[in-house]
């Protein structure tokens, strides 16, 4: 079918090709447009200064950190009333203060200090809104947006967003212009210098040039493939543990997913002492630390409660440093490759403290209270702490080589909390680049889990 | 990266714009408008294209974009005049084998795309998801899909 495929294009007719040389030409005269000295620049800039500012200039400010409100069961908004008489399109002036600069090739959304070393100042991501949109929503459930430029600055335009989660940054809220600025600031910048950058900020009436739809990802909605995509809020589906795993592998010849490799839980321990275990079969992210005492009993983890500030009103701050009992839970899988030729598996498990609200819903248990962005930092392992050894040249947290037709136990590790054990569920990562999927695939958004006790 | 290195990389790309817009578009005028615009576009944004290497890949997600604007305008255009939509001329007939065209013409427009940067453009799965910015599962579920629905109409 390849060669089919291959070959059943017409060749490229010559009027097309001269369609795109006279395309070409076009934007070879753009070049030259562009070459205009650098003074100049300046004055025609300063013309349109201006003749724009005393009417047209955009200022009102409103920092929006302090506006973040809980909304329903979801997460965070921020009220945004939307200013019915701003021009359909805006332009955006940063008049850079003093001792920054802006970073070439950053699409004028870097700032940097303007000094010999680099050192990170600050980064935009502006945001336009239009028709009547209530909330903000940035990092997660996008339902749609366009990404545009506004002045030559990559931005998104927010035409139907809620549910915000993580409100760590800065927002500023240019009111009659209808654009909201995120604002990541370096570690450095002092705040009479975030605020000095905020005022530098302004818009001006722009024209469609100005605001130029660039792309636009296709909607979700109705379009079950397509939803992963933009929604980042998972579904856990509890499985019982000797629930059986396809992982399906992609034939690049045939271009049709196969069932390659089964895996299967076949038990789940608990212990405390890791005496006897090979060092090598400890992940080496981890080594560097201390793990146990002399009698290979797992040491006590530091679990450390942070309160994320919202970058306005309040800082980010750690609330408490306590001292927990640690346990290793040692899971074992089988894994069976059904193909006759050798293959790859990503271990897609990972371990996480899960509670269920009174909805039913599953929610990471170091979300103490999500809504005040109070966060504990891991109750367990991130990563694969264990693995037992399974070949001598394949040795890898992450991806073993099974042979055709090979049955093999592989066992894993995580270290957790011992007072969280009944929160903790085994859970399989989201993969997309693995280097074989489990066949829920067509369901990217659902999580499957595994009760450990 | 100057116009010169620009002009040549487009060039190289002509056949793989042909064929990507002439398989959503149907339409060689359209496809030509697309591709112009793509081009254009390509240029004033040329600062953003972080590697040379992404550069053909960049074009080609940029000429999507530009197909899909057309579409959507033809969309409005054709249920507003509540018209029929025109039968392909030969001009617009891209294909060498009627059969063979008449199938790939048949996929729904998403698995079609999928199935011409697969099969004829050689892409990889991984390019097509960051062309199409979809996820790498359904990329290969899309393929799947095509691939049935082409088997039986074909073999």
């Amino acid at each position: 079918m390849k060669d089919r495929l291959q070959n059943a294009f017409k060749e490229t007719p010559e009027r097309f090709a001269y369609a795109v040389e006279n395309a070409l030409i076009e934007a070879r005269q753009q070049s030259k447009r562009k070459k205009i000295s650098v003074p100049f620049k300046i004055v025609i800039a300063v013309v349109l200064i201006f003749a724009v500012l005393p009417s047209t200039v955009f200022g009102a400010v409103k920092i929006c950190g302090a506006l973040a409100q809980k909304v329903g069961n979801f997460g965070l908004a921020i009220g945004i009333s939307i200013n019915e008489d701003a021009p359909k399109y805006v332009k955006m002036n940063i008049d850079v203060p003093k001792g920054f600069r802006e970073q070439p090739n950053t699409g004028g959304l870097k700032f940097e200090r303007d000094s010999e070393e680099w050192v990170f100042g600050f980064t935009i991501l502006p945001m336009r809104f239009y028709e009547n949109v209530h909330y903000t929503l940035l990092e997660t459930d996008v339902k749609e947006y366009n990404e545009i430029t506004i002045s030559s600055r990559p931005s998104y335009e927010l035409i139907g967003t809620e549910n915000y989660h993580g409100l760590r940054r800065y927002f500023v809220w240019y009111e009659e212009a209808n654009v909201l600025v995120l604002i990541y600031r370096g570690d450095t910048v002092t705040d009479s210098e975030l605020e000095a950058f905020v005022d530098s900020i302004s818009f001006t009436q722009g024209s469609e040039n100005d605001h130029d739809s660039f792309f636009e990802p296709e909607r979700a909605e109705n379009e079950p493939d397509d939803f992963a995509s933009y929604n980042y809020e998972y579904v856990f589906e509890e499985i019982q543990r000797d629930t059986e795993i396809t992982f399906l592998g992609f034939n690049e010849d045939t271009g049709e997913s196969e069932l390659q490799v089964k895996s299967k839980i076949t038990d789940i321990r608990i212990t405390d002492n890791i005496k006897g275990f090979d060092e090598s079969d400890i992940n080496p992210m981890y080594q560097s630390e201390k793990i146990a005492d002399s009698n290979g009993v797992l040491l006590p983890k530091v679990v450390e409660v942070w309160q994320y500030g919202d970058g306005v009103n309040s800082e980010t701050k750690m609330l408490s440093a306590e001292s927990k009992e640690q346990k290793l839970v040692l899971v074992d899988i089988e894994y069976t490759n059904t193909t006759d030729k050798e293959v790859s598996i990503y271990i897609p498990h990972r371990l996480e403290t899960l509670t269920m609200d009174e909805y039913g819903n599953y929610n990471f248990a170091v979300e103490i209270d999500k809504f005040q962005d109070i966060l504990a930092k891991e109750y367990c392992d991130g990563e694969i702490f264990y693995m037992s050894s399974h070949g001598s040249n394949d040795k890898g947290f992450y991806v073993p080589k099974l042979l055709p037709n090979e049955t093999r136990t592989i066992t894993i590790g995580f270290r957790c909390i011992e007072e969280q054990l009944n929160n903790a569920y085994l859970v399989f990562d989201p993969i997309t680049d693995g280097v074989l999927v489990p066949d829920y695939s067509d369901r990217a958004n659902t999580r499957l889990i595994i009760k450990v006790q | 990266m100057d116009i010169n290195k620009f002009e040549q990389l487009v060039r190289a790309s002509t056949d793989t714009l042909y064929r990507v817009s002439m398989s959503m578009l149907k339409n060689e005028h359209d496809a030509q408008d697309a591709v112009s615009e793509a081009i254009l576009k390509a240029y004033e944004n040329l600062h953003k294209l972080r590697k040379e290497e992404y550069f053909k890949t960049w074009l080609v997600r940029i000429l999507i974009n530009e197909c899909k604007l057309i579409l959507r305008k033809s969309d409005r255009i054709i249920s507003n005049a509540n018209e029929k939509i025109p039968e392909i001329t030969s001009r617009d007939n891209p294909y060498l084998s009627v059969e063979v065209g008449e199938a790939i013409n048949s996929l729904p427009e998403k698995i079609r795309l999928v199935i011409v940067m697969f099969y004829v453009e050689d892409y990889s799965i991984k390019d097509i998801k960051r062309v199409l910015n979809i996820p790498e599962g359904t990329v290969k579920s899309r393929l799947s899909k095509g691939r049935a629905l082409l088997k039986e109409q074909l073999l």
